[in-house]
């Protein structure tokens, strides 16, 4: 069974935003909610690829990147994540390896302190 | 009130200062500063940048402009005189744009056309530059984030035909990267312990191995990223000026002036490769 594809110029903006959804348009957040994650459980039910293009965008900021794929890997365990996606970035190469290290890096995030 | 006659952050960063900060004061009092720019030889995009920022919403420009020909058209053609009321000074055809933020959000449409501007005019097409976009949403994210509340942002870009360049200047008026909270506690600490240097922290900071924010693992990328691209050649001359701290990021020198900016300018010209 062929695999999924998203492309981010296409299936959700050419001007990816901030982190979050508070702080403008096209966010990491945003992205992540609409766009990659149903994807990506779409693709792991069906055990298929989750190729994601990231080009033909203005650009990206590290903290869209940082929400948009370490926000799933620390829902859903990078291992999980990995096993589906596959990135292509030919217009920017060094976001590969810099999304993987997002990826393998994502922690939960603290707890808010009590009161 | 004179402005100097190097009118640029980028070369001459303590007049430069020593002015904006007179003129900050000065308006801050409520009063009208009459600027007298007839002696201003040398002139970059930045220093124009700074000036809007310091002068009050709608507020008219009383003063004249350069006699020296070359900054007398990059002034007419920044589009400050777009953004200042009631002056008779006729705008030159503009060769970029300035922009302000209009809320309190990352404004990605203003980064798109900040840079189409520049690309259309020196390559005749409108042209992305990822390497300009990612620092100018980097800069709005930490405007936003940091600066302090209700803090807006000023950015302007230009394109020089002459000498085939494309420039980006990027200003807030907030507390700057050392004063901002985390920064500031992590710097008392380590100062009170002689360990670091202003200019050493700021070093850590794009160089990654200080992180800001709230030290958790997914934050901090931000400066780095901006440091990396112009390693890279994606940006090109990158300049930080923030608090009394001069970062020249892309030859990684870094030095503290004898005076202190309020608020924080990034400076970078189009990368070598779009």
């Amino acid at each position: 069974m062929s695999g999924i594809t998203v492309t981010i110029a296409r299936d959700f903006s050419e001007t990816p935003g901030p982190r979050y959804r508070t702080d403008g348009k096209f966010s990491g957040e945003e992205f992540r909610h609409k766009v990659l994650l149903p994807a990506f459980l779409k693709a792991r039910s069906l055990g298929v690829e989750l190729l994601v293009d990231l080009d033909g965008t203005e650009g990206y900021a590290t903290s869209f990147l940082e929400e948009s794929f370490g926000g799933i890997a620390r829902e859903y365990g990078a291992t999980d994540l990995e096993r589906v996606l596959q990135l292509k970035s030919d217009e920017e190469p060094y976001l590969i390896t810099e999304v993987l290290g997002y990826i393998r890096d994502a922690k939960p995030e603290p707890a808010p302190a009590e009161a | 009130m004179a402005a100097p006659s190097v009118f640029s952050m980028i070369e001459n960063p303590e007049d430069t200062i020593r002015f904006l900060e007179r003129l900050r004061q000065c308006v801050n009092r409520g009063c009208r500063p009459r600027i007298d720019a007839s002696g201003v030889k040398r002139l970059t995009p930045d220093a124009i940048v700074l000036l809007r920022s310091r002068l009050r919403p709608g507020a008219s420009y009383w003063g004249n402009l350069p006699l020296d020909p070359s900054a007398n058209l990059l002034w007419r053609e920044s589009g400050f005189l777009d953004h200042v009321n009631g002056n008779n000074i006729v705008p030159a055809e503009p060769h970029g744009s300035l922009r302000k933020a209009t809320s309190a959000t990352t404004e990605v449409d203003d980064a798109r056309q900040l840079i189409r501007v520049v690309t259309q005019g020196l390559f005749g097409q409108p042209l992305r530059s990822p390497g300009s976009y990612r620092t100018l949403v980097e800069c709005m994210n930490n405007t936003l984030n940091w600066a302090g509340v209700g803090e807006k942002w000023w950015a302007l870009s230009h394109y020089d035909l002459v000498e085939r360049r494309g420039t980006f200047a990027f200003a807030d008026n907030g507390i700057g990267i050392l004063k901002s909270a985390n920064i500031s506690k992590m710097l008392r600490s380590l100062m009170d312990a002689g360990l670091r240097s202003k200019t050493a922290i700021v070093q850590g900071l794009f160089d990654g191995t200080v992180r800001s924010a709230s030290n958790r693992s997914n934050r901090g990328f931000g400066l780095p990223s901006m440091k990396k691209a112009a390693q890279a050649g994606r940006i090109r001359n990158l300049r930080v000026v923030s608090n009394n701290v001069y970062a020249n990021i892309s030859a990684d020198e870094y030095r503290t002036m004898k005076v202190s900016l309020t608020g924080t300018l990034v400076y970078w010209e189009l990368g070598d490769t779009l």
